[in-house]
């Protein structure tokens, strides 16, 4: 039987995943003072999440007829980096849960688990210098393109959060200006862009994964949103953490602009009460879904999608096939799918 | 409210001018975004099969644990097993295989079970190393992993036993290595494994 896109791309996001999982473990330090730090870091890295940033760099790499083993290295520190910024996001959106546990600040509290994140960032800078230490003047460039996108992933959170106090006032422009800073560099971007340097040695030149890469991690934002407000997989959170947390989608910011005039003030409401409980946010997602902004949001979702699709052949177009390829070639439709 | 006849149209509209903008921005300027200050403060599976990894850690010892790494979809089956000894580093991954501490000049071998649960053979099943590569920068080549037999034929719903052995050159740098086993042809049949060199 041929496996379908979505069985392939789950293989990558597995076998990558894992592999960058371990890496990033390893490159925990042993010693002291571990009970304070060290073990709240590797408590913050297990359960490792989906794999999606390493099988993009790996399989971008790999596709390119690079090793697996130098995608790798350069995927450990952007792994890091993500996880030094859950610890972080964690604490400023109050959620109480992560990947299925408490989060970090639940069980050791705000004080600790912030120093933790901060190590994180720490080691994610260390083993970026580590890793393109082997690519001399193009080693160099990575880094500061790696300082780049934690830099725009900072001012993404930034906005995010300063948004909770205006959400009234926020445009569809202002959401996707987020996610861009936020999600699209760190995620796609940066990854496909390390891939090339891995395989070839070479960062690419500017423009060739840009638009594909900023699709990908649109979509992929929009459809985490979506999954949010109606959870689809296993493992989801419980519908709503978004709205308890009054966080900017293009969800609210449609429902607010065109639910009626009563409605649009009740949702509005909720979003800025601190700690709305469970009927106020199942109100407040009716009010959404009834405006109509669930079918906007999942035909936005599609747009992406087909968009992804077209800007595909501009990144990877010369690329021979193969099993990475056709990885990259899936991920929007899968990432539409789950 | 949006009715759903109204989606699609209202994506689209959404797309060419709120998206495309944006996506030819980060076209021309990349990663830094091109953002100028003015804007900034206007507005904030290579063969028949197909795999799922469902992995199962049981007990078979004191010491020592069979991961067993479990691949179906659709009625197909492909295990690689093995027996080893878990790290005990408090940060371990508890699904990769630990080979061992080896000194440099040494060796270290286990044995790896590839198992078919398909109705059909496989033959010529090869288990493929690229290397090991450890965090600290060294890298053990995949020539200096073997597999013995090279290659096997498993049977349908039967299993083969491959002896994996590891040569660690007397240049190796000490550090934990980590490395990719597969079975040629078969992307979701693999097991991370990791060896210390002391």
């Amino acid at each position: 039987m041929a496996a379908s896109n979505s069985d392939n791309v789950a293989v990558l996001l597995d076998k990558y995943g894992e592999l960058a999982h371990h890496a990033a473990l390893e490159a925990v330090p042993v010693h002291a003072p571990r009970r304070d730090l060290y073990d709240l870091v590797v408590e913050q890295l297990v359960p490792r999440g989906k794999g999606l940033r390493p099988a993009i760099l790996a399989a971008t790499c790999c596709a390119l007829g690079g090793d697996l083993e130098r995608a790798i290295s350069l995927a450990v520190p952007i792994e890091l980096l993500h996880s030094a910024f859950l610890v972080h996001d964690d604490i400023q959106d109050g959620s109480e849960r992560r990947r299925g546990k408490l989060a970090l600040y639940q069980v050791h509290g705000v004080p600790l688990a912030l120093n933790a994140g901060d190590a994180l960032g720490s080691l994610a800078a260390r083993e970026m210098g580590r890793a393109a230490g082997p690519y001399r003047d193009a080693g160099r460039a990575a880094i500061a393109e790696f300082q780049d996108v934690v830099q725009r992933a900072i001012e993404g959170q930034a906005m995010e959060i300063g948004f909770r106090s205006r959400l009234d006032r926020a445009s569809d422009a202002d959401y996707v200006e987020i996610i861009t800073r936020k999600t699209s560099g760190y995620t796609v971007i940066l990854p496909m862009r390390f891939g090339v340097l891995a395989a070839t040695g070479k960062m690419p030149t500017q423009g060739r994964f840009e638009r594909f890469g900023f699709y990908l991690g649109a979509l992929f934002q929009l459809r985490n949103d979506i999954r949010n407000l109606w959870p689809s997989q296993p493992g989801d959170a419980p519908a709503g953490s978004d709205i308890a947390e009054g966080k900017l989608t293009l969800m609210t910011i449609d429902a607010l602009r065109v639910a009626s005039t009563t409605e649009s003030a009740e949702l509005l409401e909720t979003l800025r009460a601190p700690n709305a409980d469970a009927a106020r946010i199942k109100r407040a997602i009716s009010i959404i879904e009834n405006a109509g902004s669930r079918e906007y949001a999942n035909s936005c979702a599609g747009a992406l999608v087909d968009a992804a699709n077209g800007a595909f052949n501009e990144s990877f177009g010369s690329v021979p096939d193969s099993l990475d390829r056709s990885f990259l070639a899936g991920l929007a439709k899968y990432i539409q799918e789950n | 409210m949006t009715t759903p006849n109204d989606a699609a149209p209202k994506a689209t509209q959404w797309f060419e001018n709120v998206v495309e903008p944006l996506a030819q921005r980060v076209e021309q300027h990349g990663l830094g975004l091109g953002v100028s200050p003015a804007r900034a403060a206007a507005s904030p599976t290579g063969g028949p099969l197909s795999f799922a990894k469902d992995a199962l850690v049981r007990a078979a010892g004191i010491g020592t644990a069979m991961l067993e790494f479990v691949s179906a979809i659709a009625g197909d089956v492909v295990k690689i097993a093995t027996w080893g000894t878990r790290s005990q580093a408090p940060q371990a991954n508890p699904t990769a295989l630990f080979l061992g501490n080896v000194g440099s000049g040494g060796d270290t071998s286990t044995k790896l079970v590839v198992t078919n649960g398909t109705d059909g053979p496989y033959n010529a099943v090869q288990l493929v190393c690229r290397g090991l590569t450890s965090t600290r920068g060294g890298h053990l080549p995949g020539s200096a992993v073997s597999f013995t037999p090279p290659m096997v034929d498993v049977a349908a719903h039967g299993s083969t036993t491959v002896t994996m052995q590891v040569e660690v050159s007397r240049r190796t740098r000490a550090g934990n290595y980590a490395g990719l086993v597969e079975a040629a042809g078969h992307p979701g049949a693999w097991i991370v494994v990791t060896l210390d060199v002391l």
